[in-house]
């Protein structure tokens, strides 16, 4: 049953919010003890416990991808190198130049998917 | 009528006439930004997520792309994905107040943008970040 006030509707049944602002809402967290990144989770934290092979089950992927999903994962290396390959399944990244991950130990990555595409923008933290 | 969860406010009024109603609270997750696909090259800023392809060849000049004034309200963003298909870009053509660093995109550098527009009421301003993607 929709939630309405009035006569609007603020959450239909489909269901979808609409016709409203938000305050004080947060995404969720997840924290994996895998390298899948779900775009049903909004924010995933994840520090690595050894190497990323770039090899599965070795290698980050992303499940759930549908058009206008966004995720963010907040990687700490850890020390543990990730190859140019470690992520698999995306399309771009950002500026046409995958980064190079272990000039970071901490990412944020944001992830995007397009129609037919998933596009990413990373950002390197040296603290 | 407001929403509650035990004693907790999930969804309040706004006040009467106000646009929107609603205010959401909380913590979300498997919640998505539904995807619009408009057929024009007007920018909402009540939709959270545009995708937009351009036609090839084509030329969009400094009138192109508009934002959609009725929206416009202090604290907005709302994501553009711009598939340039090849298209020209003028610059200028999308009418922001400024771009991040102060640098308007170079459109022709990438065929994929990912844009982020950010609406501030005062002094009036949209701002804007893009990503460009080769792929």
């Amino acid at each position: 049953m929709a939630f309405k006030i009035s006569t609007t509707e603020i959450i239909s049944d489909s269901p979808q919010v609409q016709n409203a602002d938000y305050n004080n809402l947060h995404p969720a967290v997840a924290a994996p003890t895998d390298l899948q990144i779900n775009f049903n989770n909004p924010i995933t934290t994840k520090t690595l416990t050894g190497i990323v092979t770039g090899i599965p089950p070795n290698v980050f992927t992303l499940v759930n991808g549908a058009s206008g999903k966004v995720c963010t994962l907040l990687l700490t290396r850890n020390g543990y190198s990730i190859p140019s390959n470690g992520f698999s399944g995306i399309t771009g990244w950002a500026n046409g130049i995958t980064p190079t991950w272990n000039a970071f130990p901490y990412w944020e990555i944001t992830f995007t998917y397009w129609p037919s595409a998933i596009r990413a923008v990373a950002v390197g933290y040296s603290t | 009528m407001a929403f509650k969860i035990s004693t907790t406010t999930v969804i309040t009024d706004d006040p009467a006439g106000a646009d929107p109603v609603g205010v959401v609270n909380g913590t979300h997750n498997n919640f998505h930004p539904l995807l619009d696909s408009p057929t024009d090259l007007v920018i909402e800023f009540s939709k959270p997520v545009a995708y937009k392809q351009l036609t090839n060849g084509a030329f969009y000049n400094a009138s192109s792309f508009s934002f959609d004034g009725a929206q416009l309200r202090d604290g907005r963003v709302t994501y553009y994905l711009l598939d340039r298909n090849g298209a020209t870009i003028a610059p200028g053509a999308i009418p922001v107040t400024s771009w991040a660093n102060g640098i308007e995109p170079v459109w022709s550098a990438f065929n994929y943008w990912q844009l982020v527009f950010t609406y501030y009421a005062s002094p009036a301003a949209i701002r804007g970040i893009a990503a460009g993607f080769t792929t």
